[in-house]
């Protein structure tokens, strides 16, 4: 397994707000009412089935501000900021944080449902401090799945801090986007800051694995799209199929 | 498998009750875990353990190995977390069609 490489998505930035490494996206006084995202094509369905995703999350003190909601991961049918994505009645997982108050921060799970809004929420969270997230849709709870997101204190997933949890509706979604970042954006400048680090997918590896003989004699390519082989071969033992 | 709610833990109200507590129950227990885990723990606080935990896990002074630990999480808390985490949203779901109260959004704030 291998976090993402954050420096291959595709940056929406219109107001130069998003900084990039290989492994963390880092957003600062990101207001609501932009569309500001970084996200990636995984192919159509990519996202099917059970799924368990780890994630490092901070929401920052300095460049947030009050009635914020700042989206921090999503999966999605279309590129759009998630509000665009509920009022066009699409369907998305996502998470967000939010400034409440001057004394709560909400880390917050939803499912948008054609149009429909679901959440949960988490309202211990502390300023600057990385929180370790997992996040797991588990499609044999429920009709149609249980999406969970379990809150941690350490890398190593050993003190769990809280469990936020959803029945999904209607049916069950496959989803083709990953959004390492996003907004909502229904107006209001409230402003957000932080990051997110290291997010894992936990699939295996793709690419392509080169064979160069086989029983010293072939010349055959193997691709593998996550986890599984598609085989492109252009000779078995010399033989051309 | 079911959850096996007390006889007089009959409404949806208190079920969910039920099981925010049950939850967080696990939660602590898993972090007991995590930090014999980590570091190891005290006879004392092993004592505490649910028989069950107690029986599948004897105590040792040392740190649970990873082996232990990923057995604990597959076969201990994601068993009893499906099952809690189930039981809850369905009661969840009942409360939120609950007709017991009258709510006027406009006069909420």
């Amino acid at each position: 397994m291998a976090v993402e490489d954050f420096s291959a998505y595709t940056e929406v930035d219109p107001d130069s707000e998003v900084t990039r490494t290989a492994t963390r996206v880092t957003w600062t006084q990101v207001a609501r009412n932009t569309d500001t995202y970084v996200y990636d094509d995984k192919d159509a369905a990519h996202f099917n089935g059970d799924f368990e995703q780890l994630l490092t999350l901070l929401l920052a003190e300095t460049g947030s501000s009050l009635s914020s909601v700042g989206p921090f991961w999503a999966l999605t049918n279309q590129v759009d900021d998630l509000y665009n994505i509920d009022i066009e009645s699409d369907s998305a997982l996502w998470g967000y944080v939010r400034m409440e108050n001057s004394t709560e921060r909400r880390f917050v799970l939803c499912e948008t449902d054609g149009g429909t809004l679901y959440q949960d929420l988490w309202a211990g969270a502390a300023w600057d401090t990385p929180y370790y997230l997992k996040i797991k849709r588990d499609e044999a709870v429920g009709t149609y799945g249980t999406l969970y997101c379990y809150i941690y204190s350490d890398s190593a997933r050993t003190n769990l801090l809280d469990t936020l949890q959803h029945t999904l509706h209607t049916s069950k979604k496959d989803f083709q986007y990953v959004f390492g970042m996003s907004t909502y954006n229904n107006a209001g400048a409230a402003t957000t800051s932080g990051y997110v680090e290291n997010l894992d997918l936990q699939e295996a590896t793709g690419g392509w694995t080169t064979i160069a003989k086989v029983n010293g004699v072939g010349q055959a390519a193997i691709l593998k799209v996550g986890g599984v082989a598609k085989a492109d071969i252009a000779k078995i033992m010399g033989t051309a199929v | 498998m079911p959850l096996s709610f007390p006889v007089d833990c009959d409404t949806p109200r208190r079920r969910v009750e039920y099981c925010y507590l049950a939850q967080d129950k696990l939660r602590l227990l898993h972090n007991v875990m995590g930090q014999w885990y980590r570091e190891g723990i005290p006879r004392n606080l092993w004592g505490r353990l649910p028989p069950k935990v107690r029986n599948r896990y004897p105590y040792t002074p040392s740190k649970l190995t990873i082996a232990q630990w990923k057995d604990f999480h597959d076969v201990v808390f994601e068993r009893l977390t499906n099952i809690i985490t189930d039981q809850l949203l369905r009661h969840r779901d009942m409360l939120k069609d609950s007709t017991q109260w009258t709510i006027d959004l406009d006069g909420m704030d």
